[in-house]
């Protein structure tokens, strides 16, 4: 990549972001669709059959992968946003910190907690 | 003698097309699932807490602002997804023609739109819920 290109874009990692972006959206195609469509079937109203389901291990799985996936795709997309519309250097520099600092604590909740019911019921 | 310059077109005078609304409507759908992951984190939280905070964020979700939420945040999901498809098959060198672009555009429109209804139906059909434990 030529060092005048690398220069005017914040982040110096264009193509690199462009591919997860993609990458992670491919993933969500399947794992979403999945999630949702368990979701509205789930038992909401009975916690011990909810846990039964979060104890099975593809669901743990496809939990966490998914969660992940959407977390990294979410912080990508609000980078993108950021970028396009805070003129501010040092804004925009702390906007996309701080998203990846929140998608990092979520992912880190999220996989403790899914772990959690996992390794207790499971 | 000065005359106002001309000027591009402007936000007011602007005619929306389904192109660019779609467009905008991608990155504002991703922006309130992006916010919306911090509920679903919470309710993974709250599953894994225990009965006591699980009930708490239950009666949140079934609150009507709650439901609200919900009912926005699956659209934004399915528009999201639809339209998010219909991007890849872009980067893929596909679909380009205006008619195409214009004939993808409305599928995700009806697609979305049929998918959040569905998807309502059946959840409030199974609210005791359809998968059961064994």
């Amino acid at each position: 990549m030529p060092s005048n290109i690398k220069k005017a874009n914040g982040s110096a990692t264009g193509a690199h972001h462009w591919w997860v972006q993609r990458l992670s959206a491919l993933i969500l195609i399947p794992l979403s669709i999945w999630f949702v469509a368990a979701l509205v079937r789930m038992p909401l109203s009975n916690y011990d059959e909810l846990l039964y389901w979060f104890s099975r291990t593809f669901n743990a799985a496809g939990l966490l992968i998914m969660v992940i996936a959407v977390l990294y795709h979410a912080a990508l997309g609000m980078q993108v946003v950021y970028e396009d519309y805070i003129k501010s250097e040092g804004v925009k520099l702390a906007s996309i910190f701080a998203t990846n600092f929140l998608a990092i604590f979520l992912g880190v909740i999220a996989v403790l907690s899914i772990s959690k019911i996992y390794f207790l019921i499971g | 003698m000065s005359y106002p310059r001309p000027l591009s077109p402007h936000l007011q005078i602007y005619k929306p097309q389904l192109t660019s609304v779609l467009s905008i409507s991608h990155r504002a759908t991703g922006i309130a699932l992006a916010i919306g992951t911090i509920p679903l984190v919470y309710w993974f939280w709250a599953i894994a807490h225990g009965p006591a905070s699980y009930e708490l964020a239950f009666e949140f979700y079934g609150s009507w602002f709650g439901l609200l939420c919900l009912a926005g945040w699956s659209f934004c999901f399915f528009f999201h997804l639809a339209n998010g498809i219909r991007h890849l098959f872009w980067d893929a060198g596909y679909g380009f023609e205006l008619s195409q672009v214009y004939f993808s555009g409305w599928l995700v429109v009806a697609v979305s739109i049929a998918l959040t209804g569905i998807s309502w139906i059946v959840g409030l059909s199974c609210k005791g819920g359809c998968i059961y434990a064994i």
